[in-house]
């Protein structure tokens, strides 16, 4: 049993996995559910009706520790042998970290690993130079025609934005420049503290760059090695007193708080919208698209002591993580069902269950033997479909591991990728000065994941709630900020997490 | 008027069969016990064996070590609930949008019924009945989706006619309102159902006597309609009550935004993020426990209101 | 006394009626509204409905939505399956709901009172979700579409609604003079009490048919994947598209395209899981509006 992607076709008559299956000489029968798949799987481990093994659930740590201890699911360390699981079994040698990531306090490893490094190393940076495609989520941008229609420069600090903004709105320039009803104009318009639509990226001109994060939200890691919560730093502070008088004039949209993606979208594409944030501009402004372009992170207010701060804080990439095969007690023979994992394990495999099997997805090889997907063009005539549904019927959910080479020596992303992570290395990462970021892969104790998940849910919840209300009806007098932070401190474990995450960094730092 | 006809308490008591041993009104009965036994075989089964496992909201349940192999840990899960941070905002909001729910939506189908109850075209009836119900089929989250439409600040109906810029979802003023609101126009003409068939029970020649003595429709609502009416109203009041502290969960968790929380906070979406999706079982059943707990004091409340007000037998 | 006479000698039929649709007429438009809007949407550019453009005519009309519902090819047996479900379910609901509330109707039933207590506290208490599909996997129910009607058992809500309605519209003249005649208490059952409770009947077949057909938590549950009901189709189809805007959703393209086809289904979907219900109600409303023993017995 196990996930699958929610756009495939299943499981079974599945090319790739067929022909697995057939060299490992076992036959699996799939039970694929897409929907609320964590409500279910819950509820059946609980009930004692579970497979031999989970696949592409998605486990939390927290998960695999509660399954693990009570027996649940097996601990692989005793298969993890060249003789039973070759492939992987190097790839862990080379590569140690991926082992610590995966391996559990107690020296237990409850899954296979899965993970996607996809980096600028796929662009061609130095391996120990990569950045992760997550580094920086999101990309704003700005109406050039706009600006330039009021003979304004693409800002570069917010006082400059300010007065474009200002101008936008002054000028209804939605109704001025793309002839939509008066008063259409949105001078700047994001989600709140969202995933690659969030105005984060604005509040780089206080220093920080407080983007959701796989670790936990407001976490920095400062250069000497301390970790602290910059939701009660000053600058934090003194950054939603800032913004909320954008916010009293008009500038940001006020539905800010409320708005789907959808609704963003809907807005972007009507031609309503000065500045927003995304990770393409042609994704989010669709036939707008052209008159936009970035606008690159900004510094701080004049005649304050952020004027020349530019602070973007970058994060991890994504975990490596082991929830995503996992075998159960009911495995009568895990050895075959492992010999055709290790299977999983090999650069031109792992290729073809995320995008597509060779012949269909992967056509050709270039003269350095790299596999190049199918463009978008022979979909379509090849198939009638976009090479994203192509790939989507294909994609198998599971212990895929994507390692950060095999992009520059098995196959070539998709141009999406590329497109970004070149925008990223060439245009977004120069802004960053600091690259230190909490390793999203540190380990914690069975102790420091019960805090974890005690404390996590309500701290984030309670920070982004008064970071809301601060933003829209004005910043914390000396009193509510003090409340606020003894609120965090007492009710909420900021300093047990604080601590938590502190030893757990310690002790990856040291290991290192 | 009518208790002529209708076995009232008094007159089934009288009709009891005097004089007879209980074990013949046994065997008088066995018929209906037979007919009993399967209901009650189910409700053993699926109703009160499940209760056996509350226990685990006194335990740290896991699954492989069944209910008395799980640790005993006492009020462990009810401390960690009151100690949360935001634990007397979820009671109190949630006890808040209850009793508001009562207020309105119990009200609202009664009067509506003895509307259209009244109404003497026909196939007009018909459309408003039909209409009124349709509603009830969609889905929740679509409600919330055209919410969302109809109250956005940048092109929504209500702003427009209002001529406002205001993101209602995030003003937590306005979050009962919404959720209330959106809870009548889904449900109240499904409400009606029961009562208009209710009053379809209303003897014709009533209404006859009635037009006769000249009196105008608001008299016949009030003399004939009403007292009809009372005794399901009741009851429905009744077990209304006894469903009060179940605030739909996904409703509310669609509808809330990080700046109405001061109002939609509620113990229903708690408990599903704890129970069903992080699978803190024993966790969530103690909250669960507590909200029930709650409910039937409520519960207690409203019948001793009820049953004050009104003769309706209820157990 | 007086003063009502004038007031109603004041209000004349016509008045009356002129009010009373009036104020039907009212919120009829504030009730349909809404409705005709999801129709117009699920035919509109779902991003000009959310950028406020669509009011009463679709803008931007599409069939993307409706095609992509009906390319799904567990769509039909999703439909068959609701209705099985329905059908069945209701027919035991029903029959549930009768066999226990006839007998606690009668008064002079030994045993009534505590029967009717132990009916009643499952109402309000219950043992929660593991503890009941923990009974219902040794049961042997999990997987099986008994799962879904056993479970629920007796609805004692709708139960004390029917029982309450024996009490007080069949005349007990009636059962009593079958008795006399020589009736057992379930010839009576089935000469006298069913036959004059078709409208209730008619009321709680809506009633859990509705809820059968709704209904999508308990198969998520129980059922495993097998056998899916039509809601449960329907919502399977909305998550698949909607790829929400997390990290690796948003890295290929597309989104924006997909997302779009996300917010139109959910309108789509609606309709199309609303529209057999709306066809069938008419015919259970005609019985439970027709007036039906009220003058024939009592009169």
């Amino acid at each position: 049993m196990g996930g699958m992607s929610a756009l495939s076709r299943g499981y079974d008559g599945h090319e790739v996995l067929d022909a697995l299956q057939a060299s490992a000489g076992v036959k699996i029968n799939w039970e694929t559910m897409s929907d609320s798949l964590a409500e279910q799987v819950n509820i059946r481990i609980t009930g004692g009706q579970y497979p031999d093994a989970f696949m592409g659930v998605g486990f939390s740590n927290y998960d695999l520790a509660r399954y693990g201890d009570d027996g649940t699911f097996l601990d692989v360390t005793p298969y993890l042998t060249p003789d039973i699981m070759p492939n992987l079994c190097a790839i862990l040698e080379e590569h140690p970290e991926i082992r610590a990531a995966i391996t559990q306090e107690d020296g237990k490893i409850y899954g296979l690993p899965a993970g996607e490094q996809m980096t600028t190393a796929g662009i061609g940076a130095p391996m120990e130079e990569a950045f992760s495609i997550f580094s920086v989520p999101q990309y704003s941008m700005i109406n050039k025609a706009w600006l330039d229609d009021l003979g304004l420069a693409v800002p570069t600090s917010l006082d400059e934005l300010h007065d474009a903004l200002k101008a936008f709105k002054d000028n209804d320039m939605s109704a001025k420049y793309y002839g939509n009803a008066a008063g259409t104009t949105l001078p700047m318009t994001t989600g709140f503290d969202e995933w690659c639509w969030g105005q984060n990226i604005f509040y780089s001109g206080f220093g920080f760059t407080n983007w959701p994060n796989d670790v936990i939200n407001d976490l920095h890691l400062k250069s000497d090695g301390t970790v602290e919560f910059v939701c009660v730093s000053d600058a934090y502070r003194d950054c939603l007193t800032y913004f909320h008088d954008w916010y009293a004039e008009g500038l940001m949209d006020v539905e800010m708080f409320s708005q789907s993606d959808s609704q963003l979208i809907a807005k972007c594409q009507q031609g309503y919208v000065g500045v927003s944030a995304w990770w393409y501009i042609e994704e989010l402004m669709g036939e707008y698209a052209k008159d936009y372009v970035f606008l690159p992170p900004l510094t701080g207010p004049k005649g304050t002591q952020y004027e020349n701060t530019r602070g973007v804080t970058i994060r991890p990439g994504s975990p490596i993580t082991s929830g995503q095969l996992n075998i159960t007690n009911k495995c009568k023979s895990p050895i075959n069902l492992l010999r055709f994992y290790d299977l999983w394990y090999n650069g031109e495999t792992v290729m073809q269950l995320q995008y597509g099997p060779i012949g269909v997805f992967f056509t050709n090889q270039d003269d350095k033997g790299m596999w190049m997907a199918i463009t978008e063009a022979e979909a379509q005539a090849k198939y009638g479909k976009s090479a994203g549904e192509v790939r989507n019927a294909y994609e198998t959910m599971g212990p895929k591991l994507i390692l950060a080479e095999y992009y520059s020596k098995v196959f070539y992303m998709e141009d999406r990728a590329i497109e970004r992570l070149t925008d990223l290395d060439q245009f977004w990462m120069p802004y960053v000065e600091d690259t230190t970021f909490y390793p999203v892969d540190c380990v914690f104790t069975g102790m420091e994941m019960e805090t974890i998940d005690w404390h996590k849910a309500d701290f984030e919840a309670a920070v982004k709630e008064q970071e809301g209300l601060w933003l829209r009806d004005g910043g914390p007098t000396d009193e509510e900020w003090q409340a606020y932070k003894d609120r965090l401190s007492k009710k909420c474990g900021m300093d047990d997490l604080l601590q938590v995450y502190q030893d757990a960094y310690d002790r990856y730092f040291a290991a290192e | 008027m009518k208790t002529g006809v209708r076995i009232s308490a008094a007159g089934s008591a009288a009709l009891a069969r005097p004089g007879k041993s209980l074990g013949q009104r046994l065997m008088d009965n066995w018929q209906l016990y037979a007919l009993l036994m399967i209901p009650v075989v189910l409700t053993v089964i699926y109703k009160y064996i499940p209760m056996y496992g509350i226990q685990i909201a006194f335990r740290d349940f896991k699954a492989s070590r069944g209910y008395l192999g799980s640790e005993w840990v006492g009020w462990y899960w009810f401390q960690r609930f009151f100690s949360s941070p935001t634990c007397w905002r979820m009671i109190k909001n949630t006890v808040l949008i209850s009793l508001y729910s009562l207020l309105w939506s119990f009200p609202i189908p009664i009067i509506l019924s003895l509307i259209i109850n009244q109404l003497r075209f026909h196939k007009f009836k018909r459309v408003v009945q039909t209409v009124l119900y349709a509603p009830h089929f969609i889905s929740v989250m679509v409600i919330c989706g055209m919410i969302r439409i109809f109250l956005s600040p940048s092109g929504g109906l209500l702003n427009l006619i209002l001529g406002t810029q205001i993101d209602f979802l995030t003003q937590s003023y306005a979050f009962r309102t919404i959720y209330i609101a959106s809870g009548i126009w889904q449900d109240a003409g499904w409400g009606c159902i029961i009562y208009l068939a209710t009053l379809a029970n209303v003897d014709p020649g009533l209404y006859e006597a009635a037009k006769i003595d000249d009196a105008s429709v608001f008299q016949r609502i009030r003399n004939i309609d009403i007292p009809e009416l009372l005794p399901m109203a009741i009851l429905n009041l009744i077990m209304a009550a006894g469903g009060l502290m179940n605030v739909g969960f996904e409703k509310v968790w669609l509808l809330q935004t990080d700046l109405n929380k001061a109002t939609s906070d509620v113990i229903a979406v708690y408990v599903y993020q704890q129970g069903i999706e992080s699978a803190k079982y024993s966790y969530s059943t103690a909250v669960g426990l507590f909200n029930t707990a709650v409910n039937i004091i409520l519960l207690l409340v409203v019948n001793k209101i009820a049953s004050r007000a009104s003769d309706v037998e209820f157990v | 006394m007086t003063k009502e006479k004038s007031l109603s000698t004041g209000m004349s039929e016509r008045t009356s009626d002129i009010i009373l649709v009036a104020i039907c007429a009212v919120v009829l438009v504030i009730v349909a509204y809404p409705l005709y809007y999801v129709l117009v949407a699920s035919f509109s550019d779902p991003y000009e409905v959310y950028a406020g453009k669509t009011f009463l005519l679709p803008s931007g009309f599409t069939l993307d939505g409706y095609k992509a519902v009906f390319a799904e090819k567990n769509i039909v047996s999703g439909f068959l399956n609701s209705v099985k479900y329905t059908v069945i379910g209701t027919i035991f609901s029903v029959v549930m709901l009768y066999v226990t509330a006839y007998p606690l109707a009668l008064r002079d039933l030994p045993g009534r009172k505590a029967l009717s207590i132990f009916f009643l506290i499952t109402m309000y208490f219950g043992g929660g979700l593991v503890p009941t599909y923990l009974v219902v996997k040794s049961t042997g129910l999990t997987g099986s579409m008994w799962s879904l009607f056993l479970p629920g058992g007796v609805a004692v809500g709708n139960m004390i609604i029917v029982r309450n309605y024996f009490q007080n519209s069949i005349p007990h003249d009636l059962i009593e003079a079958s008795e006399i005649d020589g009736c057992s208490k379930l010839r009576t059952f089935f000469s006298v009490v069913i036959p004059l409770s078709m409208p209730i009947i008619a009321v709680m077949v809506v009633f859990s048919m509705v809820a059968y057909w709704n209904d999508w938590f308990t198969a998520l549950i129980y059922l495993g994947g097998k056998g899916t009901p039509l809601p449960l189709v329907m919502r399977n189809i909305l998550i698949k598209s909607s790829a929400s805007a997390s990290q690796a959703a948003t890295i290929s393209g597309g989104y924006a395209e997909l997302n779009k086809l996300t917010e139109l289904l959910k309108f789509c979907s609606m309709i199309v899981a609303a529209v057999p219900m709306l066809v069938i109600y008419p015919f259970f409303q005609k019985h439970f509006e027709k007036g039906f023993m009220a003058g024939a017995v009592k009169g």
